[in-house]
């Protein structure tokens, strides 16, 4: 019985701990998920001049993860009426930040981008747009490392927390 | 019956326009135009009418932004040219601060007034011409004229269907190229009508012949340098092109420096009358130099 009870410590802890380290390498994937989607978002913009709930569309079905379902938001909000570029795209980005493991700071520059959004020339959009693609592929390199170090931590210390804590209560 | 192309713009307009359209019949729209600040204006066929609707600048932005799908950037050539093509062929004249660049247009900025031209569709409206524009069923080159407002790209747009469907003279194929969009956007313009859409004209006459096989070319507004030599070529080829031009009488035309030499190209030409009778005949030139009232 006692056997059993420290088993289910361990498991309980390194559950706990893969989930903490699980999200915690979440943040750099949709860093590079979002610099990816914006990299994209501006070749459309760029090249094809596709009006932009054209490209959410595309980019919907093209792009997954986080920025496929706030593009697909945008769109949807689009179609039901909003008709502000911007406004549909702030709203879906509000909409989508608690599912995300995005720092507020990183929210913060995909916000930046809303009262921009199909406003000016193409050569502006694609500018700006290239600009937070960069700034978001930058922290999700510096990440890339930390986070990796971060979570395996993470997942040692619950683990062996666990453990300690079944080793006192036996 | 098809929605109003109003039905999706931004508040107050609806409710506004459906009110103005109960006490005055669409089909008499010529413009709305919309000020940032002033009062918005519905001419009509019989004259001009102040709405009870002052729009700030925030309700003209709103309006382009729906006009351009939320993306001045997919629309920056159109813009360059002052002007955007509703769906249903209506044509948004556009006016505010201009962005010049190696002096030429190239966006605007901040976009203070929207004109638009209200397209219509007048299904048959164009049959009492075709004896005019094809004398026992031979279709000559031939050019509409008429002021702004005199209905000469709805009667172009009703000749081409005519001429694609075989109504009244043998069916034809018919190549458009609609540099502009308000030719054919939204209207049925026959089963055998191929479409250039926002192509110049010059490069889009050059490109049909080439590649389309055109029994007929149909253009709109004619008049710059580069048209006369594609016109030139499809006069060579013996394909006739249905043409139209800004214009009020012969005299304007035949002093026209650019149209002028255009002219003999068009073995028929049609002035139109302006508003409030748009499409009604006023003038003919033809070889035989006839006039009709």
């Amino acid at each position: 019985m006692k056997a059993l009870g420290f088993l289910l410590f361990l498991l309980s802890g390194w559950g706990l701990g893969w989930a903490m380290a699980s999200f915690i390498r979440r943040r750099p994937k949709e860093l590079w998920a979002w610099s990816h989607a914006l990299s994209l978002l501006g070749s459309e913009v760029e090249y094809a001049a596709l009006p932009l709930p054209q490209v959410w569309e595309r980019l919907s079905r093209e792009v997954g993860g986080l920025p496929g379902r706030v593009c697909r938001e945008a769109l949807f909000l689009w179609e039901k009426g909003l008709r502000d570029a911007g406004e549909a795209w702030q709203k879906a980005l509000l909409a989508s930040a608690e599912g995300s493991a995005l720092w507020p700071e990183d929210q913060e520059l995909l916000l930046r981008l809303s009262p921009l959004l199909g406003r000016t020339d193409r050569e502006d959009q694609v500018r700006h747009l290239r600009w937070t693609a960069g700034h978001l592929e930058q922290r999700a390199k510096e990440l890339e490392r930390s986070s990796q170090e971060k979570a395996r931590l993470v997942l040692y210390l619950s683990f062996s927390g666990a453990a300690a804590l079944a080793l006192l209560l036996l | 019956m098809a929605a109003p192309f109003w039905q999706s713009w931004p508040s107050p307009w609806p409710s506004l326009l459906e009110e103005t359209a109960r006490k005055r019949s669409p089909s008499s729209w010529m413009e709305i135009r919309i000020r940032a600040g002033k009062p918005a204006a519905l001419r009509t066929l019989d004259g001009e009418h102040f709405l009870p609707f002052v729009p700030s600048l925030e309700d003209v932005a709103r309006l382009l932004s729906l006009f351009t799908e939320g993306s001045l950037h997919a629309w920056e050539a159109e813009l360059a040219a002052g002007f955007l093509t509703l769906p249903g062929g209506h044509r948004v004249g556009v006016a505010g601060r201009g962005v010049v660049r190696d002096g030429r247009v190239h966006t605007f900025r901040q976009v203070t007034s929207l004109n638009v031209r209200v397209a219509r569709e007048v299904r048959g409206g164009s049959l009492p011409l075709l004896p005019l524009v094809a004398p026992q069923g031979r279709l000559q080159s031939s050019l509409l004229v008429a002021p702004p407002g005199g209905g000469k790209t709805t009667l172009l747009r009703d000749l081409v269907r005519v001429l694609s469907e075989g109504e009244g003279i043998p069916p034809r194929q018919v190549t458009v190229i609609d540099e502009r969009g308000e030719i054919t956007s939204g209207f049925d313009v026959g089963p055998r009508t191929d479409v250039l859409l926002f192509l110049p004209k010059s490069q889009g006459m050059m490109m049909a012949l080439r590649t389309l096989g055109p029994e007929v070319l149909a253009v709109d507004e004619v008049g710059r340098r580069e048209d006369g030599e594609a016109l030139l070529e499809a006069a060579r080829g013996g394909i006739p092109v249905l043409a139209t031009a800004h214009g009020r009488d012969r005299r304007d035309l035949q002093g026209h420096p650019l149209l002028a030499p255009l002219l003999p190209l068009f073995p028929v030409v049609l002035f139109l009358s302006p508003p409030p009778r748009p499409g009604h005949l006023l003038d003919l030139l033809s070889p035989r130099e006839a006039v009709l009232r």
